[in-house]
């Protein structure tokens, strides 16, 4: 398939600078992702990884100090207006925290017109009973009686999938979903990854899925990247990627994860990830890392090719 | 029989609000024994913190303990006095909570934060200090000097967790309260986090109680593990029989909810619904709108509690033998 990817970064990086400080820190350093049509990529990585900071470059919420994002192709940095509003409808994102991201004072009929409103999708007097069927499709059933009420009245389970609705009334192509069940207790939480599953298939979805959950990860993604202070460590597709982890960052973080089908995990991974204003030299994995060698202060180590569609980033093969 | 260390019976705490009462805990009842590792495990809302809160007797207004015994070592907590209260609370239980940042001052030094757990003695008196840095060290901080010298904004998540905990213990409690202590930590650190627990926790014989969302988090350090929905202990029994075999459906569905990292991937069969409004639970078997196998009794009548072995009960009509 030599199609372009639906959303890709090239070597992309994001700076930030530090205030009170001539320091900056580079959140994302030379990224190379792509997210290709029908499928679900899984970007996963503690916090100060850089995953939300590349998910929101990737949706062009974020300008680049170096690389590209291409969405279909084009550069995003360069689209024409026109284009460039094709794109935010084809590119939608869910957040984490659905307290957060539905605006209390809007109904949830208001919250679901408004983008229907701005791009033109249905006639205005067809918007409330698009909005109803955006309501029924995401399992709050029958939509029409939920429009007129306002967030609060809302489990985090039903605002999620409200957030979800809003996120399809575009009709997008792809979705960027920032670890949208975290903040879910368990039994809603497999609620919402069917839905989000069903989803993705029904309408050919393409999903870019933050998370932290290796579990999570493990259930949803076809393809997974790891990403350790702004530098991916290691992707490929999820079954060898969980069945032959290859660096050392992605089998500690698979240590780490508490399972039912082994006993305690094995030694906990010594200390904490490095402040990213002042990552260490080389590898960036090497302070924690317990194969690390003295070419790995040296010399940081690029992706390269470990088996059928997997790399990792690591001198030696452990 | 050894009496337990902490024993709470038919303890009920609710809230008044102005949908009505809201009853956070009701009618649960366990014990911890000296030296033991137990957990509870519940969604949000199950009444699990205010259950840890009800212990510490921090409850907050509007709410209030409206029955049952709790008792510390044969002490009867509710009948203390507040000064009484204190002086449990500064020696006699140990608590850890989630945001260990919001638990410390963000203007006294670490070392000196620990010398005002230990009491009048100065941060400068040689003895206190050296056993300010023991306590870190028994947190397997790396410098503690280093960290006794730094203010809590300097040091990350996981670190502070581990002051808190330096600071919680250096009193020697006979019991560890410990609310979510690894949620807003990453795997990596929680990990650590629970190693540390687990291994103070056996090095000075203190009993702890886990609490947590995560079943899986606790099953890796408890004996034993309390399962709350909407107020009630529906299941609880050793770790190990409880992942075996689950005698109630709510256990069930959460075992039935991990995704487990090391297991290629199964079909989610998630619950229905959502946890009960506590101001109405619904009658009978408060777990019954969203149970799968729910049957007429349910909604009428609230099961009873139904042994197996000697640790091991649940309250569900499905163990009724024959169905009434």
């Amino acid at each position: 398939m030599s199609e372009a990817p639906i959303l890709a970064a090239e070597g992309a990086a994001v700076r930030f600078a530090v205030r009170g400080s001539k320091k900056q820190v580079m959140a994302v350093d030379g990224v190379d992702l792509a997210l290709h049509a029908d499928e679900t990529v899984a970007l996963v990585g503690e916090s100060g990884s850089g995953k939300t900071t590349l998910g929101l470059a990737l949706l062009g919420l974020r300008s680049l100090a170096g690389g590209r994002v291409a969405w279909r192709g084009r550069d995003v940095a360069s689209l024409d207006r026109h284009t460039l509003r094709r794109f935010r409808r084809d590119a939608q994102i869910v957040f984490q925290d659905p307290y957060a991201s539905l605006n209390p004072r809007l109904t949830i009929a208001e919250t679901l017109r408004r983008p229907l409103a701005l791009h033109r999708i249905v006639p205005a007097d067809a918007q409330r009973d698009e909005s109803a069927r955006l309501l029924d499709r995401v399992g709050l059933q029958p939509g029409a009686l939920y429009l007129d009420r306002y967030p609060h009245e809302f489990s985090g389970g039903q605002r999620q999938r409200i957030a979800i609705a809003r996120a399809l009334s575009l009709r997008p192509g792809l979705l960027v979903a920032d670890e949208p069940v975290s903040a879910l207790d368990v039994s809603i939480r497999s609620q919402v990854l069917n839905l989000l599953t069903e989803l993705r298939q029904a309408l050919g979805l393409s999903m870019l899925f933050l998370s932290h959950d290796l579990g999570v990860v493990r259930f949803i993604a076809s393809r997974v990247a790891v990403m350790y202070l702004g530098r991916l460590v290691e992707t490929g597709p999820t079954r060898a990627l969980f069945e032959t982890p290859r660096h050392p960052y992605t089998r500690a973080l698979l240590a780490a994860a508490p399972s039912l089908s082994r006993a305690i995990a094995g030694p906990p991974l010594a200390g904490e990830p490095p402040l990213p204003s002042d990552p260490p030299s080389g590898c960036r994995f090497r302070t924690r890392c317990p194969f690390a060698k003295p070419r790995c202060a040296e010399e940081t180590p690029d992706l390269r090719d470990a088996a059928a569609g997997h790399r990792v980033a690591c001198h030696f093969d452990l | 029989m050894s009496a337990a260390l902490l024993a709470v019976e038919d303890l009920a705490t609710s809230f008044a609000t102005d949908g009505g009462t809201l009853r956070a805990v009701d009618g649960v009842s366990f014990h911890v024994d000296a030296g033991e590792a137990i957990g509870i495990v519940g969604e949000s809302g199950s009444g699990k913190s205010m259950t840890a809160l009800s212990i510490l007797r921090l409850v907050p207004s509007p709410g209030r303990i409206t029955r049952g015994r709790i008792s510390l070592a044969g002490r009867d907590l509710l009948g203390l006095s507040e000064a009484a209260m204190r002086g449990v609370r500064r020696t006699d239980i140990a608590m850890i909570f989630q945001d260990a940042g919001a638990y410390l001052n963000p203007v006294m030094t670490v070392g000196e934060q620990i010398a005002e757990a230990i009491g009048p003695a100065r941060p400068r008196d040689a003895a206190a200090r050296a056993r300010i840095l023991a306590a870190l060290s028994s947190v397997q901080i790396a410098d503690p000097a280093r960290i006794a010298r730094a203010y809590p904004h300097e040091l990350s998540g996981g670190m502070q967790q581990r002051v808190l905990i330096a600071a919680a213990l250096i009193r020697e409690p006979r019991l560890i309260l410990a609310d979510e202590p690894t949620t807003a930590l990453d795997a990596t650190v929680q990990q650590q986090i629970l190693a540390c627990l687990a291994d103070l926790q056996q090095r000075t014989g203190a009993a702890l109680l886990l609490i947590s969302h995560d079943l899986a988090v606790v099953a890796q350090i408890c004996d034993r593990l309390h399962i709350m929905y909407a107020g009630e202990i529906v299941e609880h029994g050793p770790v190990r029989e409880i992942f075996a075999a689950p005698k109630h459906p709510y256990t069930r569905a959460l075992l039935d909810a991990i995704l487990d990292p090391w297991q290629p991937p199964r079909a989610l069969v998630p619950l229905d619904g959502a946890p009960p409004d506590m101001a109405a639970p619904p009658p009978g078997c408060r777990f019954h709108p969203r149970c799968p196998q729910a049957m007429a009794i349910c909604a009428k009548t609230a099961p009873p509690a139904r042994s197996f072995g000697d640790a091991h009960a649940a309250r569900c009509w499905l163990n009724e033998e024959p169905v009434p």
